[in-house]
């Protein structure tokens, strides 16, 4: 297993492979970070008929209409985030949930590209001249890809503390709370969501690299699935979707926190602990069927 | 060359000139006048280099001349081949037993869908030496090889690999190496970095990759990025990936693709040097001539199905025939009958006689048609080349 992990990092360990991997996560996290930190803001003020009349009563329905009228009309509706969230101790992670998404996808991209590359390329019957035994060469191979992405995630986390310290205080926000203990925490565990999710993320490319042996088809249908068909499913079965893959990676990634950037907001997110169990399931299937198509399937291209 | 040689036979009328290649037998005729007196036996063995019938190994292979040098008028006429000998001609095993042997199937066949790639077959090669495997397009080789590579599975059937199945390819494969179809590399890495994680995941020195590269003739070429190759350079990387375990049992699916004639050179030279290490090389190519070259034993496919295995020697042993026409051509009839009753096959074509009998019952023939009264304008030995021997197995159709 050692040999695999050590030979598939003598693979990936190029100059080029670790700028683009690793430069395009944390490029995507400071894009995404410095969005949320630029444009946010005050929340608007509630609207007047939200206000109690001057006798004390108050007239809900009203309330809610002109909220949805305001909500209506994209200039009234406010910042994407209010400065007061992230002034938060776990402001200083806001960035990392954010971007969560987007990380776990260039990780699919990643582990389906690798996987399916020794397919289409023909270097798998070279690699399992080398090495036989398929499953230990399948698990080097994904520990070393998924080594390579936490890596890229350590890397997107330092770049998203350093751009939500530096657009935080470039926009004057009070950022004395990002000092607390409890802030370095969330942090931790908040890299720490991000880093497994990658790993989830990553099997799910790699199942469909393994069975469909394309990087391209590997990669569409999985950011397809992701993007697009959750969505649909979210709109037709809303009650289904938040136990399938991609809400379940979001919502563990979000921690429990109802996220104002979840997918589909239909959907109640689930619990923290139902999430975190749903995607070790995900996982061990994924890899589980990956690893045994690997191991039976004949190697004739 | 057509000069000297015409003219020999002419200058040394009465007696049998073989010219040992049978790609010029225009130039092998044979004039005896009308006295029909032949012993071809007393001169064979100064007149050319001759086919002893059981070679010993490893004794190179007298090269063919070129095809192309047969004009097609006479290539046409010449007789077809004798049936073959068959396919149970199986070497001996040199280490006792079919736990010893380099490769041993049994019955190994694979399917995919309706088509039979690989069908019952049953090979034993013994190990050391220089093996070809040769057939047409789609004959199964590559399919064999991936097996034998425990790369798929086999519908039906075993093998052992250096006494180890197949089924468990983790026992043996550190002993092999292998070079299947085309090379397969990363193209965005160095040839030295794609060897240098293979020695990884081998768990051979990274020493070893410098030593290779040298080897094949890439060591300056080695920092350059495999997509930059030529044909001819991915091939000699695939050769070198091949060899990093310094493997036992090496097996390669045409190497000599893309090559050029001095890399073709090269690679015939040290294989054979490996055979003589005692290394067993199992070689497939299309280059008959190479594989003639190179190999002492053959396995020959057609369609999935086994048609030959044995020793270079004992295929060209089956290769001679001798050729006699009779001064007048309707007694080409008795002769055949003739040759027949003394046991030897025989056919008619045209008044030439074409008889399956080894090259020494000449002689014999030519006493017994005298006594026959059958006069023959024309008595020799014909040898067909291997080539023509291995196309007449798989088939001429296939392979155009
Ligand atoms: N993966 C596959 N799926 C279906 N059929 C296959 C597959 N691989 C090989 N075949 C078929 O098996 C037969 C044997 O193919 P194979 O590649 O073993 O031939 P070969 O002897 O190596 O030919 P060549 O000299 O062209 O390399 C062919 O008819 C081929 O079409
Ligand atoms: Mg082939």
């Amino acid at each position: 297993m050692m040999r695999s992990f050590l030979s598939e990092w003598v693979k990936l360990g190029r100059l080029r492979q670790l700028l683009s991997v690793w430069g395009v996560m944390a490029g995507l996290m400071v894009l995404f970070t410095g969005l949320i930190f630029a444009s946010a803001g005050a929340p608007p003020p509630p609207p007047a008929a939200c206000s109690p009349a001057t006798d004390g009563t108050f007239d809900q329905a009203a309330c809610a209409a002109a909220i949805a009228k305001a909500q209506q009309s994209a200039a009234r509706k406010g910042p994407l985030v209010p400065t007061s969230t992230l002034e938060a101790p776990d402001g200083l992670s806001f960035g990392l949930s954010v971007a969560g998404n987007i990380l776990g996808i260039v990780s699919l991209v990643l582990f389906a590209g690798n996987l399916a590359g020794e397919y289409s390329n023909g270097t798998l019957k070279i690699l399992l001249s080398r090495q036989p035994r398929r499953l230990t060469l399948l698990t080097g191979k994904v520990a070393a890809l998924f080594s390579f992405a936490v890596l890229g995630v350590l890397l997107a986390a330092t770049a998203e503390v350093v751009t939500s310290l530096a657009i935080g205080a470039a926009r004057g926000l009070d950022l004395s709370a990002w000092g607390t203990a409890g802030a370095i925490g969330d942090l931790l565990a908040g890299v720490a969501r991000l880093a497994l999710a990658t790993l989830a993320w990553g099997t799910l490319g790699g199942l469909l690299a393994v069975l469909l042996r394309s990087g391209p088809a590997a990669i569409g249908l999985g950011i397809g699935y992701v993007l697009v068909g959750e969505g649909l499913l979210g709109l037709a079965l809303p009650d289904v979707v938040r136990y399938m893959p991609g809400q379940v990676i979001s919502a563990f990634v979000a921690g429990g926190k109802a996220s104002s950037f979840s997918q589909s907001s239909a959907a109640t997110p689930l619990a923290f602990g139902t999430a975190a169990l749903l995607m070790l399931v995900y996982v061990l299937v994924f890899l589980g069927v990956a690893g045994a198509v690997f191991r039976t399937r004949d190697v004739a291209t | 060359m057509p000069g000297p040689d015409a003219t020999q036979p002419e200058a040394s009328c009465g007696t049998c000139i073989r010219l040992g290649v049978a790609t010029r037998p225009g130039a092998a005729l044979y004039r005896n006048g009308t006295t029909g007196v032949v012993t071809c036996q007393d001169h064979l063995p100064k007149a050319t280099p001759s086919r002893p019938v059981a070679r010993p190994a490893r004794v190179p292979v007298q090269p063919w001349a070129p095809p192309a040098q047969t004009p097609s008028v006479i290539r046409e006429a010449l007789p077809s081949p004798p049936p073959l000998p068959g396919v149970q001609s199986v070497p001996p095993p040199a280490s006792g037993g079919g736990r010893g042997d380099a490769i041993h199937t049994e019955g190994l066949t694979k399917r995919y869908g309706e088509r039979t790639a690989v069908n019952g077959l049953s090979i034993r090669v013994a190990r050391g030496g220089v093996v070809g495997f040769v057939g047409p397009n789609g004959a199964g080789k590559t399919t064999t090889i991936r097996m034998l590579m425990g790369l798929v599975r086999p519908t039906a059937g075993q093998a052992t690999i250096l006494g180890e199945s197949i089924t468990r390819p983790s026992r043996y494969l550190d002993r092999v190496g292998a070079l299947i179809e085309a090379p397969a590399f990363y193209p965005a890495l160095t040839g030295r970095r794609n060897l240098r994680a293979l020695a990884t995941l081998g768990g051979h020195g990274a020493e070893r990759v410098d030593d290779l590269l040298a080897q094949v003739g890439l060591a300056d070429r080695g920092d350059h990025l495999y997509k930059s190759y030529s044909l001819g350079m991915k091939q000699r990387l695939g050769i070198a990936a091949s060899l990093l375990s310094d493997p036992d049992l090496l097996i390669l699916d045409e190497p000599t693709n893309g090559l050029d004639p001095a890399g073709i050179h090269e690679m015939r030279d040290f294989l054979q040097s490996l055979g003589k290490k005692g290394k067993t090389i199992f070689v497939s190519s299309h280059l008959l001539s190479e594989i003639q070259r190179m190999c002492d034993r053959l396995v020959v496919l057609r369609l999935g199905t086994l048609v030959f295995q044995g020793t270079v020697a004992e295929l060209e042993a089956t290769s001679t025939a001798i050729i006699a026409v009779p001064q007048q051509p309707a007694q080409a009839g008795r002769l055949v009958a003739l040759c027949k009753a003394a046991g030897h096959a025989a056919t008619q074509r045209d008044g030439t006689v074409t008889i399956q009998a080894p090259d020494a019952w000449c002689a014999e023939l030519n006493s017994k048609a005298m006594r026959a009264g059958i006069v023959l304008r024309e008595l020799r030995p014909h040898t067909f080349d291997l080539e023509e021997r291995i196309l007449d197995m798989t088939g001429r159709e296939a392979k155009a």
